[in-house]
């Protein structure tokens, strides 16, 4: 008797502490309350999110404000301030129905007079979307009613809802900004105590230090569950890490160096993922300077760069190897069959031996008309790789006989001495090849203020053209496809990385932007919570749900054992010793 | 003619004289041999049997080991290689930085010192001027801006440091130009510039050697922190960019910043000690009156 | 009279120096490769959204103009507007000098104090084993880069030890404030006035240290000797209060390099200072940061050595008004 209740308890105490962990202990049940620490390498410049670039600004103004659309995690573009948009059929006229019920955090609603201020202002005084949505391209912003805005185009523009959702379109209080003529005026306070319309509100601006936001309550797509979003400010990559092991953040969101990334993998309570994003690293030549205009000196160049190889030495092995003529991260616009030349050393070799450039006595080669092969390598010094890529290609192309000399210039100095002034062999340069191919308009083509190349394929300007006011998919992506196929027979440019971003963050928080396609923008902590949160329920109901199973097999236990005890009592009061 | 042999003779045996002084300072001694072991490193080391500095063919980030003494950096270099070849990227432009100072050092300070009168009023003022500026400051700018190349770094600072030098040559003229065999030079209607060249500068140069010597200290000082800031020259192995590139990894490959920082101290060191010797020596208030070690 | 002359002389001497000084970085700032609207207008940019950039910032006026209005906005005490913080330099500028100032004037002091007393412990023994070996010792300490020590100093204590926190000035996640608050600042501050001071020290204590062989070998203390004094006595009374003098002025003309100093030791330990202000203001080629920059470091040295002047001649009577 004694011992089957001993038993009992015993089976008791095992099934609780066995089953408990089997119904998911934290629960994949939002918490509310905590604080995110997202480190970064820089302040913003001010609050003004759409008067001039600014990188360091721009994940803040992604959770202070709202755009009519936005682009998610994989560049799909998904509704912000306008939950539905309508483009009649010859491209020029996009219609954006409103919420409702969004409003400004000083409580002001927000209308389609702001979206009209918005984009009439980016027009007037040259905001920085100005280019890239093509705003002198708007006939007319029309506002229908509180809720409903019409935007007419001169001409189609097919990227133009990608533009839209990207960068520097924010939606912007009219109410704020309307008493100053100019929206960079400092005596705005709107500048550095900003008011918008997004999930976090503005709370204080330590320059140099910290940036808090914290949670908007009358967010119209509902509170967000954390309490404070903090932007910790630490100047370069190495102290961004240390400060993050050493627990003084929550997200990483400077890369850390590539060879610190393993250590990071295998640190407890970190997870570190990482995913193609659109953006490469590519070399230029200067096609109005001998011998850079032969094409068969570009194209032996080409096969003698080793791309594994230089990811693997200046990298890390983090990375992938370009393939062709855009990045691969733009699934559909890419084309897999407009390759770029493999590594072929011995081909190169033979391409130049050919062409008439002999090998001199010290192994370098001069070109068919006597000089030299020693070319300037130019990059500006932003990071490390820079300067790697320049080392690994520098003693890739010395086995074909080329001489490298490597100029790292600060960026200001590169942007003057390759882009403005064209003055140089061969410019190392990255960029943001999204969210639209149209970008490669901007970036290789003729006329193009970034084509430092001087690249002026006609035909590729006119596929790229065409393709900017096509509004039919399928067209758009055949010229894009065959744009590709000229430029990598061209080898005007050659890409040479297709970078990898990675995300690093704590495990006790989930829901960040990364894991949320499709609901919230790149950078929006919106839904983001923290495991050791208060729950939404009240605890003894969150207990309940939590240990259900555990619960239920003890009460089954417990009645087991009464039934137990009641059957054996009856038997046992029957009989006397045996 | 026979004042040149005469000359000659002074100058040898000033020197042994100064020899015999300063093999008495531990320290300068212990600076002049650790120097001497870097001056023949610097010279020597293509002879060496050293790895390629520039290879990048082994594996990154080994740490130190027989094959490797000080292990290899982040593109898969030999460091011990690096460390040794960049003594040649730091003497280089110490000296050249240096004799830059001296030169224009020399020529102003001595103008000054000689003309007098207004021109030593301008040129004090142009050097008061410069020893306003922070010169870190304004060789960071320049550099950033105009380029990094060695020899461009070297004229730089050679460029910013030379008012110390002009300080020390125009006082040591100002109380030489009073000196009775001046007057007799002038007396025998010797050109001003043989004043100059042959007698005043000649016998100024011993307070400027010495100063000379921790300018080169401090310009090995200076290029390293440009470096660290990653505005060296890339085509050269210089230990202030072996610090930067080492900076990222510090927590893990600690090795690649550590041993040039190692390399710059000593090669520092050694020249501040033998220069704040030959300072010892040669400022008379300073010596002792009795005691060495 | 005469030194009222001086002290007049000296005042102008400082404002034309200081004038030149500007004139000279604006000249070798605006001449610089790098055009700053180019950087503002950021990539993706189209030539005419450049030159709107440009034009908005009045970049497109000739140099002599530009440094004329500059000038004049600098006498009326404007020093612009940073093309990439969007404040007023001065505003921006103050925000920073008491975070400097923390480090260097702290690491100063500390230096000061810890190289005079160290000089005065050995060096009444001059040349002896002790004095030799620690001036030695001095001089390594003074041949080791700031910021390899500060690097160094992290990776041992902030690292492998995680005594101290690795960079920044405050841990955010708890930013109390008040007491909190300065516990916080002076908790990260350790390892960066550490390391400052460090390398100032063998500054301070050879100065001292010099000066007190220099004057011990001055003809009063052979005559007090002489007298029957004992050398301490000797030293506290005389040797050691004229001794005071060099280090001090040193001391104050190092004052004058307070803003610029800690620049690398900011980059290494992340610390929201002049130096960084300055060096990301170069990279962006913002002229007005970086102009304003400099007049203030100018000022604070030139009035440093202004200063030191005045002093000398009044407490040294032997030096002579020129």
């Amino acid at each position: 008797m004694r011992t089957s209740i001993v038993g009992a308890v015993i089976a008791l105490l095992l099934t609780i502490s066995l089953t408990s962990p089997l119904v998911v202990s934290q629960g994949l049940t939002p918490k509310l309350g905590g604080t995110l620490v997202v480190i970064q390498v820089g302040d913003p410049k001010s609050f003004n999110p759409d008067a001039q670039v600014d990188d360091m600004g721009f994940p803040i103004f992604q959770n202070l404000f709202n755009k009519l659309v936005t682009l998610d995690i994989d560049y799909n573009i998904i509704p912000d301030l306008a939950y539905k948009w309508d483009v009649s059929s010859d491209g020029l006229t996009y219609t954006f129905y409103l919420y409702k019920n969004a409003t400004w955090h000083d409580g002001v609603p927000v209308t389609a007079w702001d979206v009209k201020w918005t984009f009439e202002t980016i027009n007037k005084s040259k905001g920085i979307a100005y280019s890239w949505i093509k705003a002198s391209n708007i006939k007319s912003i029309d506002v229908i009613d509180n809720y409903t805005v019409k935007f007419i185009l001169k001409q189609p523009f097919a990227a133009f809802l990608s533009f839209l959702g990207w960068y520097g379109t924010f939606v912007m209080p009219k109410h704020m900004y309307s008493n100053y003529s100019d929206w960079l005026d400092p005596k705005n306070p709107a500048l550095q105590k900003p008011v918008g319309s997004g999930p976090f509100k503005f709370v204080e601006w330590v320059k140099g230090d910290h940036v808090t936001l914290e949670a908007n309550p009358n967010y119209f797509k509902g509170q967000p569950y954390l309490d404070k979003l903090v932007f910790k400010i630490i100047p370069d990559a190495n102290t961004a890490l240390s400060s993050f092991l050493a627990g003084e953040g929550d997200v990483l969101a400077v890369r850390p160096p590539f060879s610190e990334i393993p250590k990071l993998n295998s640190t407890s309570g970190v997870i570190v993922r990482s995913r193609a994003t659109p953006s490469q690293w590519y070399i230029g030549f200067n096609l109005l300077r001998y011998p850079f205009n032969d094409r068969t000196l570009r194209l032996a160049i080409a096969y003698a760069i080793n791309r594994s190889y230089v990811i693997e030495k200046a990298m890390s092995g983090y990375g992938f190897p370009a393939r062709g003529g855009y990045t691969s991260a733009i699934k559909w616009a890419f084309n897999s069959n407009a390759a770029l030349p493999n590594y072929n050393v011995t081909l190169a070799n033979k391409l130049l031996d050919d062409a008439g450039y002999k090998l001199g006595p010290d192994g370098i080669r001069q070109t068919p008309n006597g000089t030299k092969l020693s070319i300037k390598y130019t990059y500006f010094t932003t990071g490390p790789e820079t300067e790697a890529i320049g080392v690994v290609l520098k003693e890739q192309l010395k086995k074909i006989g080329i001489e490298v000399t490597l100029e790292g210039l600060e960026i200001g100095a590169w942007e003057q001495k390759v882009v403005k002034n064209r003055d140089f062999d061969i410019a190392l340069c990255d960029g943001f090849q999204g969210p639209d191919p149209d970008n490669m308009r901007s970036r290789f083509a003729l006329g193009a203020y970034l084509n430092f190349a001087n690249y002026s394929n006609v035909e590729y300007y006119d596929l790229l053209q065409n393709a900017s006011v096509t509004t039919d998919f399928s067209t758009r992506q055949k010229l894009y496809w065959k744009a590709q196929e000229i430029f990598v027979h061209d080898l005007a440019y050659i890409p040479l990385v297709d970078l990898v971003a990675f995300y690093i963050w704590k495990t006790e928080f989930h829901g960040l932007p990364w894991e949320s396609a499709g609901k919230v923008n790149y950078n929006s902590y919106a839904l983001t919570w923290w495991e050791k949160g208060k729950s939404i329920e009240p605890e003894y109901i969150v207990f309940l749900k939590n240990n259900a199973l555990a619960i239920v097999i003890v009460l089954v236990i417990i009645i087991g054992v009464v039934v137990a005890y009641k059957v054996t009592k009856k038997k046992w009061s029957g009989k006397t010793t045996s | 003619m026979k004042s040149k042999l005469k000359s000659d003779n002074n100058f040898f045996y000033k020197y042994l004289l100064l020899w015999n002084r300063f093999k008495n300072y531990k320290g300068g001694l212990i600076g002049f041999y650790l120097f001497l072991v870097v001056i023949f490193i610097a010279l020597f080391v293509p002879f060496l049997p050293l790895c390629d500095p520039y290879s990048i063919k082994f594996q990154s980030f080994l740490p130190p080991s027989f094959s490797h003494p000080f292990g290899t950096d982040e593109m898969g270099r030999d460091i011990f290689s690096r460390v040794l070849w960049g003594s040649r990227t730091s003497l280089s432009v110490g000296f050249g930085a240096a004799l830059v100072s001296s030169i224009v050092g020399v020529l102003f300070g001595s103008l000054a010192g000689y003309v007098g009168g207004k021109l030593d009023e301008l040129l004090s003022r142009i050097i008061d001027i410069f020893l306003m500026i922070p010169a870190f400051f304004l060789i960071l700018l320049i550099v950033a801006i105009y380029g990094s190349s060695i020899y461009y770094v070297m004229l730089v600072i050679g460029l910013t440091t030379w008012p110390s030098t002009a300080r020390i040559v125009r006082a040591q003229i100002l109380s030489l130009k009073e000196r009775e065999f001046i007057y007799a030079q002038k007396v025998i209607g010797s050109s001003t510039f043989r004043i100059l060249f042959v007698h005043l500068i000649p016998n100024s140069i011993q307070p400027i050697f010495a100063n000379s010597i921790l300018q080169v200290a401090s310009a090995i000082l200076l290029e390293a922190g440009l470096s660290f800031l990653g505005l060296g020259d890339p085509n050269v192995v210089s230990w202030g960019k072996m610090i930067y590139s080492g900076t990222s990894y510090i927590f893990t490959s600690w090795w690649i910043a550590f041993f040039p920082g190692i390399a710059i101290v000593v090669t520092v060191a050694s020249l501040n000690l033998i220069g704040d010797a030959l300072v010892t020596i040669l400022s008379p208030k300073t010596e002792e009156r009795g005691a060495y070690a | 009279m005469e030194w009222k002359d001086y002290l007049l002389r000296r005042s102008a001497q400082l404002l034309l120096t200081v004038f030149f000084a500007l004139i000279i970085n604006f000249l070798i700032i605006n001449l610089a490769p790098g055009d700053p609207a180019a950087l503002m207008a950021g990539e993706l940019a189209t030539k005419e959204y450049i030159e709107a950039v440009r034009e908005r910032w009045g970049l497109n006026k000739p140099i002599p103009e530009r440094l004329v209005s500059y000038l004049l906005n600098v006498l009326q005490g404007n020093l612009g507007y940073s093309y990439t913080y969007l404040q007023s330099v001065s505003t921006l500028i103050a925000e920073r000098i008491p975070v400097t100032l923390l480090l260097t004037l702290t690491s100063s002091i500390i230096a000061f104090f810890v190289g005079l007393l160290l000089a005065v412990k050995t060096s009444q023994k001059a040349f002896s084993k002790v004095d030799l070996f620690v001036s030695n010792v001095m001089l390594t300490i003074y041949s080791i880069p700031s910021f390899w020590l500060g690097l160094m100093l992290i990776g041992i204590f902030g690292v492998a030890l995680r005594i101290f926190p690795t960079s920044g000035m405050v841990n955010v996640r708890s930013t109390g404030s008040g007491v909190f608050l300065i516990l916080d600042i002076a908790y990260h501050s350790i390892l960066p006035i550490v390391t400052l001071a460090t390398i100032q020290v063998p500054i301070y204590y050879k100065i001292a240290r010099n000066t007190i062989v220099e004057q011990s070998s001055e003809d009063y203390v052979s005559t007090f000797l002489m007298a029957g004094m004992s050398t301490s006595s000797i030293f506290k009374k005389y040797v050691l209060r004229n001794s005071l003098l060099p280090p001090v002025t040193v001391f104050a003309l190092h004052l004058g390099y307070v803003l610029s100093g800690a620049a690398l030791v900011e980059v290494v330990f992340g610390w929201p200072g002049m130096g960084r202000l300055l060096l990301s203001a170069v990279y962006s080629r913002d002229y007005p940061l970086i102009m304003g920059i400099y007049l203030v470091t100018s000022i604070t040295v030139s009035l440093a050595n202004f200063f030191v002047d005045i002093l000398y001649t009044l407490l040294d009577p032997r030096v002579r008004y020129k």
